[in-house]
């Protein structure tokens, strides 16, 4: 068993408080809490007549997913405690504050958790007089086969949804536009990972799961949900190729262009995400799919969890412009 | 005919039956989750408790505010579940200031299949479903047939029960306890243990109310 992580905190109750407390006093001109719940963080300038986007779901995934609220992306999120979906009421109130009057898309990762505390919200609003639609995200290809889509978790891919129902929004789009070109996108984007270490709970300490010195799991979840192989250690290149055969497998990418993400989950570091990238290039490259956009770093993590995901989405003329178009949070240039 | 303080009292009910059994129904939830299912409902029906009736005309209104503190104090998939289940039950009493039997028969069916549809549970997953849907499907068939209410609240209670047993058998088939899968055959389901809790304790206070 791994030892106890060593954890920078002060009160391990007020972990998320605190954290908030921190983006806060630095994005301050850009992020607010909203007054009617804590946990609500919005834009301090909202664009008038845009569809709302809201997105939100357990903490301990940072910058996931307050580091997604800003222009051209989200303009709300709500904040759960370490990897527990956030109540409705938080969710309820960002949605509020970011209506312009054209309705708001509420974006979430398919857990049980998020999905009825969500939906939940979903309802609360539109007793509320406000039009709302749900999008789950469901890109794992490891957590359940193919021809159940909609049984899988979302992960990483969340960010490329993100994007496209951001940028998409700004085209003053309407929900239901938004909701279409945002779902072309969800459907058209696979990701898998793979863990090397586990994390911990940062208010225990206590690694999540074990897993041996010489050993790494694919497939697994960003919460240490178990994987599809627990497998020896590979070297990158075979690590590359064997996330590149299992995206292709499940969703036909040959010969599309593709936004593709090389994300760290908080322990690997970006000297190993390059190595991975480029062998996942040579990978595409063989099969004849073009990079149109590439991102590399953490954009999802897991705390301290060791290991990365390959996260693919498939392009067409509209989902070029939305991945290309420009966006600012507090964490991200894109 | 039922108005807030009557639904108010039924809480009270449903909230001392439920905190009684708080430990066992803790125990039953300790094999295959994480032991808190009796904290989680106590917390959630004490939250309800504590709104004041006095405060409200509208059964819509007042149960509203209901599910928000019930859903505030418990987090987890027990908090959005009854939350769920309340706010159905809002929906339909909107604007009403009393309730009749047959009302509150259509309230419990939508509350519950508002559960259902939020937990995409079905007969047989081994949830608290299991106990709540044979109640809400067999009390509203019953309630517009002639015979006394404390007859048809019983018959279906019994079938709660036998829904709520009917679990012992069953595998896991969603949320946490479903990781354990063959394991966690042999047991009650503890959300359909404290489901028929609640339904004891309603049914038991309307067959007192109604005989004194």
């Amino acid at each position: 068993m791994k030892q106890m992580a060593k954890k920078l905190i002060n009160h391990p109750d007020e972990i998320i408080d605190d954290m908030l407390v921190g983006i806060l006093r630095m994005h301050g001109d850009v992020l607010r809490r909203c007054e009617d719940d804590p946990r609500a963080v919005v834009r301090t300038t909202l664009e008038p007549g845009k569809v709302g986007i809201v997105i939100g779901g357990g903490s301990g995934h940072e910058p996931a997913f307050i580091g997604y609220v800003g222009e051209g992306l989200a303009d709300g999120v709500a904040v759960g405690n370490i990897f527990a979906s956030p109540s409705p009421y938080p969710i309820l109130t960002a949605a509020k504050e970011v209506d312009q009057g054209n309705g708001v898309l509420l974006i979430y990762g398919n857990y049980s958790g998020d999905n009825m505390n969500f939906s939940m919200a979903a309802e609360l609003a539109e007793m509320d007089g406000h039009q709302v639609k749900e999008l789950v995200v469901h890109d794992d290809v490891a957590s359940a086969p193919k021809g159940e889509e909609h049984k899988r978790r979302g992960i990483a891919g969340e960010v490329f949804v993100y994007k496209v129902a951001g940028a998409k929004a700004r085209t003053g789009a309407s929900l239901d536009e938004v909701y279409a070109t945002t779902e072309k996108a969800n459907n058209w984007t696979r990701t898998i990972g793979i863990a090397l270490e586990p994390c911990s709970l940062p208010q225990t300490g206590k690694p999540i799961f074990s897993i041996g010195p010489d050993e790494m799991e694919i497939g697994m979840g960003v919460h240490g949900e178990p994987g599809i192989h627990r497998v020896k250690l590979m070297s990158a290149e075979e690590v590359a190729n064997r996330l590149v055969e299992a995206i292709c497998e499940d969703f036909d990418y040959d010969g599309s262009d593709v936004a593709v993400l090389v994300n760290g989950l908080g322990a690997t570091s970006l000297l190993e995400l390059y190595i991975l990238y480029d062998n996942m290039a040579d990978a595409l490259a063989k099969r004849n799919i073009r990079i149109h956009r590439s991102f590399v770093g953490e954009y999802i993590t897991s705390q301290e969890m060791s290991g990365c995901s390959l996260t693919m989405m498939k392009l067409d003329e509209e989902l070029k412009a939305m991945i290309d178009a420009p966006g600012k949070t507090c964490c991200f240039h894109f | 005919m039922i108005g807030t303080q009557q639904l108010h009292e039924l809480f009270l009910e449903i909230s001392k039956c439920i905190h009684e059994k708080r430990d066992e129904l803790c125990d039953l939830d300790g094999f295959a989750g994480d032991g808190d299912h009796g904290i989680s409902m106590d917390i959630g029906w004490a939250a309800a408790c504590s709104v004041s009736p006095t405060d409200y005309t509208d059964i819509g209104e007042y149960l509203k505010v209901c599910a928000k503190a019930f859903i505030q104090a418990v987090g987890a998939s027990i908090g959005p579940l009854y939350g769920t289940a309340l706010l159905r039950a809002a929906k339909y009493a909107a604007g009403k200031s009393a309730v009749s039997p047959e009302d509150c028969a259509q309230m419990i069916l939508l509350g519950v299949e508002g559960m259902q549809e939020r937990g995409k549970a079905k007969i047989g997953d081994k949830t608290l479903i299991d106990t709540l849907l044979p109640f809400a499907t067999t009390f509203a068939e019953s309630i517009n047939r002639s015979g006394p209410l404390e007859q048809k609240v019983l018959t279906a209670l019994d079938a709660a029960r036998d829904g709520m047993e009917s679990t012992r058998d069953m595998v896991a088939n969603i949320g946490r306890s479903s990781r354990h899968g063959e394991k966690s055959r042999g047991r009650l389901d503890p959300g359909a243990a404290s489901a028929f809790v609640v339904l004891q304790a309603g049914v038991s206070m309307l067959v007192k109310t109604r005989v004194s």
